[in-house]
């Protein structure tokens, strides 16, 4: 998926607001990557032992 | 520059309100697990905003926007990422378990951790705890640059006396109040920051023509300082600002291989395991808080970061277009520099309307007086607690340490200011130096400690010595770049962290590991969740 999403985003010539889209792809890719593991813990979250 | 009246006001009314702050902190500290760890009473927004505010520093507001003025977008998603990163997967990775093993065996600081689970109370213990107050001595010259740099170009107040009196205050409420006086004004601290990066840095884009153009005038930096200011289109990486990195590995700063040694291993992996970050997950009250606390923290932090930087690049755009001018440095041997490090102060000075320009002032100087202070109070607890009172004299009383640490804080917060008072062109120089030295010596101690069950005292104890000296020697012989000229360029981290990362491996095969037992009451083990 993160393959394809990456792929996705390369292939556009244009620039994405105003960024060159690799350098687009750069920052966004790996902040949604993060905050989907950190919400994934959240929410697979249980107290540890005591 | 003369001084401005209103600003001046404005500086002693939030110096007035630490200093309160501090005050009440002051009166809350009883004991040395007070002065050390708050002991472990922060509630979910304190200990947030103290994460916070421990990695955003004066790094951030003035040395984050300087690297944006330098290198732009090369690099600048790598600095976006690394400190939320470090701060919001330390409490997943380290702080989980820290807690747990908190409760268990009153665990203070990094160095309670390591007398436990490598069964070393003493060599281990001072070795860390020497090593940590280094580390923090270096990171704290960094901040006194950074509050000089405010004073000077908000203010109007010389580097000297600025940084001066920031010293005398910071300096005083730790003295005062310990790790209380520090969470509580760095709450305040974290909330004025937020604020005012929030609220300045899109005003800031907007003032150079909105999102889209300010992208768009990046790309044509080279040519506008060709034609506005007279220099080479290369001059100061202008080709890479709009690019993700340079594609040659050979250009130090923007390389791919420099990002990848300095802000996808140094920055990240140093600011997890430094010693002031590891023990601020010592300070929370309950262990919920690391359920949504560590989303949270990078989804602030990562805005915040990128504001930050963002106002730097478009300090770069603005200056090439001739509409702001940059402070000239002049550096040992006469060489005169564009002060990046001014570039965020200077273009709030000139983009925002006159209110909110003073509103950012305590926002600047909250981002560096709240590492600053958690840095005090690290190097204080190295000394004072973990070889002191844990190593030469164990019966020493609670009273006499918190002296001992009171007179360590004065000690190490002048001696870091005097040297201060020769400022680096770029500030983040000096902070990635601390954090080197912090992932070659703590990383494997730390990660291996609680998550590899061969890892034992003898692969901790020499992998911490040779990571520091081999750091040391590295940044003696080659300075921040290893280059080999035409093939590669890469940040002085690495003989270090290769060094360590051998020693380590060998030692921890090479002797036997700790008995089955104290691994398993220490949770060490390939799992963050105990069964």
């Amino acid at each position: 998926m993160y393959q394809l999403a990456l792929q996705a985003i390369l292939s556009v010539q244009e620039r994405i607001l105003g960024m060159q889209p690799h350098t687009f792809a750069c920052l966004v890719i790996p902040v949604i990557v993060q905050v989907i593991i950190l919400l994934v813990w959240g929410a697979k979250w249980r107290p540890p032992p005591e | 520059m003369p001084i401005d009246m209103n600003a001046v006001g404005v500086f002693i009314a939030y110096l007035i309100a630490i200093a309160i702050i501090g005050y009440f902190g002051a009166k809350r500290t009883k004991t040395i697990a007070d002065f050390v760890a708050a002991s472990g009473q922060l509630g979910f927004w304190t200990y947030v905003l103290l994460m916070l505010g421990a990695v955003m520093s004066g790094m951030t507001l003035i040395g984050v926007s300087g690297l944006g003025f330098t290198s732009g977008w090369a690099n600048l998603w790598e600095r976006v990422i690394g400190p939320p990163f470090a701060i919001s997967f330390g409490t997943v990775l380290i702080g989980y378990k820290l807690w747990t093993l908190r409760k268990k065996y009153q665990v203070w600081t990094m160095q309670d951790y390591f007398a436990i689970r490598y069964e070393d109370p003493k060599y281990l213990r001072a070795l860390a705890g020497i090593i940590s107050a280094v580390t923090c001595f270096v990171y704290l010259i960094g901040q006194y640059t950074a509050i000089g740099i405010v004073s000077e170009i908000v203010l109007g107040i010389p580097y000297f006396w600025g940084s001066l009196i920031a010293l005398i205050i910071v300096v005083g409420y730790v003295m005062s109040g310990g790790m209380f006086s520090t969470a509580w004004t760095t709450f305040l601290q974290s909330l004025l920051m937020v604020l005012g990066v929030y609220i300045t840095a899109p005003i800031i884009i907007g003032w150079v023509g909105g999102w889209e153009q300010f992208n768009e005038l990046v790309s044509q930096v080279p040519m506008l300082q060709a034609a506005n200011r007279g220099v080479e289109p290369s001059h100061l990486f202008g080709p890479f600002l709009d690019e993700p990195f340079a594609p040659s590995p050979a250009i130090p700063l923007v390389g791919w291989v420099y990002n990848l040694t300095l802000f996808g291993l140094t920055v990240p992996l140093g600011l997890m395991v430094g010693p002031h970050i590891v023990n601020n997950v010592l300070c929370y009250k309950e262990s919920k808080y690391t359920r949504w606390g560590p989303v949270i923290m990078y989804v602030l932090g990562v805005i915040l970061m990128l504001g930050t930087s963002l106002s730097g690049l478009a300090a770069r755009v603005a200056w090439a277009q001739g509409k702001i001018e940059i402070a000239s440095l002049t550096l040992a041997g006469g060489v005169t520099v564009k002060w990046s490090d001014m570039a965020y102060p200077t273009i709030a000075k000139a983009a925002l309307p006159y209110g909110l320009f003073l509103f950012l002032l305590p926002c600047i100087l909250a981002g560096v007086m709240s590492t600053t202070d958690r840095l005090l109070v690290t190097a204080a607890s190295n000394i004072a607690y973990d070889v002191v009172k844990n190593v030469i004299k164990p019966t020493i009383s609670d009273r006499t340490i918190m002296w001992i640490s009171r007179i360590v804080v004065l000690i190490v917060g002048v001696g870091s200011w005097l040297l201060a008072l020769t400022p680096q062109p770029l500030l983040a120089w000096f902070i990635w130096a601390a954090l080197s030295l912090m992932v070659n010596c703590f990383f494997w101690p730390i990660i291996g400690g609680l998550y590899w069950k061969r890892m034992n005292k003898h692969a901790a104890r020499w992998g911490m010595l040779v990571g520091f000296i081999v750091t040391l020697a590295s940044f003696a012989i080659w300075g921040k770049t290893i280059m080999i000229p035409g093939v590669v360029a890469m940040y002085a981290v690495v003989p270090g962290f290769i060094a360590s990362t051998i020693v380590t491996i060998i030692l921890a095969y090479a002797t036997k590991p700790h008995p089955e037992e104290l691994l398993r009451e220490t949770l060490t083990g390939a799992f963050i969740k105990a069964k």
